[in-house]
């Protein structure tokens, strides 16, 4: 393991090695111009002509503001459906659990939110770091669906037909309310480099939102209705974003 | 001469002959960089690609930091970017082949050129970019830590790692031969 002295000791001689090699390959500041540089040039103004609009402005505001936007957006539509549609049983449903719910959501959500609109003039995150992100916004609805529930009992989910139908009308729901935060944060996203883990995130946040949603509105407790009906949606969403891209 | 920042900040108020003044600095340096790692196609590309992503995130851009770190990690991570989709570590690109009517120096040194790329491409990653960053592009090692967003001291660690490791490796190729040229 190398030592800073020992780093020292040796850095005069690789200041002169490297001094060499670097002139070897032509890099540092030279005078000579690298060809092609007027045609790139032409093509980089020819692009920032092409910023114009509504997404460009929104693409320009700074990182903060992106992310408040979205993260409105997601208050917005979590709020209304508080609001205007709430679950039928919300007074008598244990409201400890229904706050770790809604938190552990939407923080897996925020952080979601947070590393599609980051920057790319920050370091680059691990791509581990953006699988667990993945991991967590899938599992974390799963968890929720499947952590038992005493003392409470929802509406009966039905059977057959009325459970396919009830599963359906859920996902329908969790579908439309996730739609508009992918939208956006798909639109204010400012690279389109970015790999399929990220934009599956993009998904799996919308997913998230879906459920934040129907977490307030569907008076349903059923494990196997909030499994099929609600959990998946952030896996649904993210391959949806994947094929969308 | 106004400074890097300045110009920034220029442009950021909307002097686009700022922008001109950034690409001027900027454009032929980074486009050396990418070239030594990418077809001329590609390297355009990402070039280009920097430039459009520092417009967008011009107000993001703190006036009170240095321009330089901040422009490199954008190159840097499309850089990257652009490897990771296309599943490869970077190739010792570029080569040129000595052309017939070369004589005595320059062909040795094209041979020397080439060895030394193909000796960059077998560096692991880390030690690879530190070494680009620090000896050819004369970053400090601060602004390098900044761009790949570890301490100075383990941005000097891989600079003195990336050095043995190139040193042993052009010492295989050459019998009796020292370190790099």
């Amino acid at each position: 393991m190398a030592t800073s002295s020992d780093i020292d000791a040796l850095s005069s001689d690789m200041a002169e090695d490297m001094r060499a090699a670097r002139e070897l390959l032509g890099g540092g500041h030279q005078a000579e111009l690298p060809p092609g540089l007027e045609a790139l040039r032409k093509r980089v103004d020819a692009d920032l002509d092409r910023e114009k609009g509504l997404m460009a402005t929104l693409r320009d505001r700074p990182t903060p503001q992106r992310i408040a936007l979205v993260l409105l957006l997601t208050g917005l539509l979590v709020g209304v459906t508080a609001a205007a549609a709430p679950r039928g049983e919300l007074a008598d449903y244990p409201i400890v659990r229904m706050a770790i719910v809604l938190v552990a959501l939407s923080g897996v959500t925020g952080v979601a939110i947070w590393r599609l609109l980051r920057p790319l003039h920050l370091p680059k995150p691990s791509k581990a770091s953006t699988r667990l992100l993945l991991v967590a916004g899938v599992l974390a609805p799963t968890v929720a669906a499947l952590w038992p529930l005493y003392g409470h009992v929802g509406h009966d989910p039905g059977h057959g037909m009325a459970f396919a139908v009830g599963c359906g009308r859920c996902m329908a729901f969790g579908a439309v309310m996730g739609a508009p935060v992918l939208a956006l944060a798909t639109l204010m996203r400012r690279s389109r480099v970015d790999g399929a883990a990220v934009v599956a995130l993009a998904g799996v946040a919308a997913g998230l939102v879906g459920n934040l949603t129907l977490q307030l509105h569907c008076p349903v407790t059923d494990p196997i209705h909030l499994l099929l009906a609600h959990a998946s949606l952030a896996l649904m969403l993210g391959v949806v974003a994947l094929r969308w891209r | 001469m106004r400074s890097d920042e300045e110009l920034m900040q220029a442009y950021i108020g909307g002097d686009a002959a700022a922008f001109s003044e950034l690409f001027e600095r900027y454009g032929p340096m980074m486009l050396r960089i990418m070239r030594r790692q990418l077809r001329d196609d590609d390297a355009q590309e990402l070039v280009q690609q920097t430039f459009l992503q520092m417009h967008r995130a011009r107000n993001d851009f703190d006036t009170s930091r240095k321009l330089r770190p901040w422009l490199m990690t954008i190159a840097y991570n499309l850089k990257r970017e652009l490897f990771r989709r296309r599943g490869r570590k970077p190739e010792a690109a570029l080569e040129v082949e000595p052309e017939a009517e070369d004589r005595g120096d320059i062909v040795e040194r094209k041979s020397e050129a080439a060895r030394l790329r193909r000796a960059l491409a077998t560096l692991p990653d880390g030690q690879r970019e530190v070494i680009e960053m620090h000896w050819f592009e004369e970053l400090s090692f601060p602004e390098v830590a900044e761009i790949l967003g570890l301490s100075t001291s383990a941005v000097k660690v891989r600079a003195h790692r990336g050095y043995k490791a190139l040193r042993a490796t052009l010492s295989k190729d050459v019998t009796g031969g020292g370190g790099p040229p």
